[in-house]
């Protein structure tokens, strides 16, 4: 009897998507891809700041790792072998294309205080993050996401970036320093609010 | 210690790589410096809205993948298959509960199980002399022999019966009472139910043995409690049809976008939803009889319909078996927009009268 692929491991999924049997190694792949497309579109998105971007980054990368799985029979860690896929082209692109500042003269910018409901509303927080994301080097960017965003350890994300582990911790604190600054005056902005509006709801 | 080495403890800290010798000294630190507390609660923010704020999927871009893969076409027509052959499976279930229905000859004094002599007393309190021409007309036909009366000898009349099979071998009819004697207050037939109320029933059912919905979310499940599960109190207003209260607990995929930020979201909540149905089921002397099930309901986030078709197969006197198809409609709105998730699925469970 068929074990369910929900319960079987990375690397099973990964021989089973070299399978002759295409019904079995495409199960295997979509699998795969329900475990880990987040994590690499994440850092998709992350790393080049633009959503078509990432979108064909994204959907090479998979494109990569169905070919890949068709010639090798063995894989001893799959969610970094996506994610050194996915690096690999998100470089390029950005060595290739010219990487986006358009957003740096706003962030500078304190936000005004005539609508600070629409400040905090989440969209745009997440437009803010996005854009305070971007004014960071790439290699910083990249390490605070794989840390941060994807949750991997300092040996993993060093493995997949190829530096030592102290390098990358440098990186991150770095970025998340770095990012702090450029978030500073939203986010007094947002605790203010936060702390305005719960005393608001007290009777 | 400089504020710059404080904040680099700070970042330690919250990455849980602070040694526990230096806490102490960065405890001071915070509690003496402003600056650097502010710092913390920048730092603590920063980090949960990088946790946060995950770039979702869009929807779109997953179908592209599988088309560039070669894999859309087949796993659209590999959802047809399994589609085509769990609707053929519960057509069938139905089809066969019909049938069997549809042959199942009606409830006769002969096939019904023998009424014991307390019931007849309650059923039959005036007519019974009338009625018992009416028994006898099986066991003995008026061409070959004569109408009998009480008056004869039974066995005489019964004598191609063991004894023991009729009722009028041990029937004794009871004395009428004046007030009784009104032929517009007596029942006109045997057939009257036995008992007059209708039992209420209780179900549980699973949702879900194979499913599909519209849109899809590969995406986990939001909740690890009890979910796809329903229970319903059911009021039998007739012998086929009745009204239940139900509440379940099911995951809805949901993709929607918003038009203000052009943002695609994909998630899979599972929502708790109480809705009141409306239940038919043919009443057959049957093992296996057709059903249909629908519900009109809300969950928190809009409007929840469904129907259930399929076959019920009785497993004694007060519980039964249903198994079906069941599609579900979700609406929900974004924005000022309505949404919907639509699901189909083959559904099981039980039903226990009272």
């Amino acid at each position: 009897m068929k074990r369910p692929l929900a319960n079987c491991s990375d690397e099973e999924l990964f021989a089973l998507m070299g399978s002759p049997n295409r019904q079995r190694a495409e199960a295997a792949f979509h699998e795969l891809y329900a475990r880990y497309s987040q994590r690499v579109y994440s850092y998709c998105a992350r790393i080049l700041g633009n959503r078509q971007d990432a979108q064909d980054v994204f959907q090479e990368t998979f494109l990569r790792f169905w070919q890949s799985a068709q010639q090798e029979r063995t894989m001893t860690n799959v969610p970094a072998f996506l994610l050194r896929i996915a690096r690999n082209l998100c470089f390029n692109f950005l060595r290739d294309h010219h990487p986006t500042t358009e957003f740096e003269e706003e962030l500078h910018t304190p936000p005004t205080s005539s609508s600070p409901e629409h400040q905090l509303e989440r969209a745009e927080l997440s437009t803010i993050l996005h854009r305070a994301l971007a004014q960071l080097p790439p290699e910083y960017r990249e390490a605070l996401v794989l840390r941060e965003q994807i949750g991997l350890s300092y040996a993993e994300i060093a493995h997949i970036v190829g530096a030592s582990e102290s390098a990358v911790k440098v990186r991150v604190f770095r970025a998340k320093e770095k990012l702090r600054q450029l978030l500073a005056p939203y986010i007094e902005e947002l605790q203010h609010y936060r702390q305005s509006s719960s005393a608001q709801r007290e009777p | 210690m400089t504020s710059a080495e404080y904040l680099q403890r700070l970042h330690e800290l919250l990455d849980g790589e602070l040694p526990a010798e230096a806490e102490e000294g960065l405890f001071y630190a915070l509690a003496a410096d402003a600056e650097l507390r502010a710092a913390l609660r920048q730092l603590i923010l920063v980090q949960r809205a990088l946790v946060r704020e995950q770039p979702s999927i869009p929807a779109q871009l997953e179908q592209q993948l599988f088309q560039r893969l070669g894999f859309a076409e087949q796993g659209i027509r590999q959802r047809w298959q399994t589609g085509a052959i769990a609707i053929g499976s519960a057509l069938l279930g139905f089809a066969l509960g019909a049938l069997l229905f549809l042959r199942t000859p009606e409830p006769s004094a002969s096939s019904s199980p023998q009424p014991s002599p307390a019931v007849l007393e309650m059923a039959l309190p005036m007519r019974a002399p009338a009625a018992l021409p009416a028994l006898r007309i099986p066991i003995a036909p008026p061409s070959t022999a004569p109408q009998p009366s009480l008056s004869e000898p039974p066995a005489a009349v019964v004598q191609p019966v063991p004894p023991q099979e009729s009722p009028i071998a041990t029937f004794t009819p009871p004395q009428p009472s004046p007030t009784e004697a009104s032929p517009a207050t007596l029942p006109e037939s045997i057939q009257l139910p036995v008992s007059p109320g209708l039992p209420l029933r209780v179900g549980i059912r699973f949702l879900g043995l194979w499913q599909q919905s519209s849109p899809e979310a590969t995406l986990p499940m939001q909740s690890s409690g009890v979910r796809n599960l329903c229970l319903s109190v059911e009021q039998p207003l007739s012998t086929a049809h009745a009204i239940a209260l139900e509440a379940g607990s099911e995951d809805f995929p949901q993709v929607f976008s918003s038009e203000r930020t052009g943002l695609q979201y994909r998630q899979r909540p599972t929502l708790l939803w109480v809705g009141l149905a409306h239940h038919w089921e043919p009443s057959a002397e049957a093992s296996v009889v057709p059903f249909l099930h629908t519900l009109l309901g809300g969950t928190v986030v809009g409007p929840v319909g469904k129907a259930w078709v399929g076959s019920a197969i009785r497993l004694g006197e007060r519980s039964q078996l249903r198994i079906g198809l069941e599609g579900t409609l979700l609406l929900y709105r974004f924005e000022g927009q309505w949404f919907s998730t639509r699901k189909l699925g083959i559904s099981y469970g039980m039903a226990f009268s009272r």
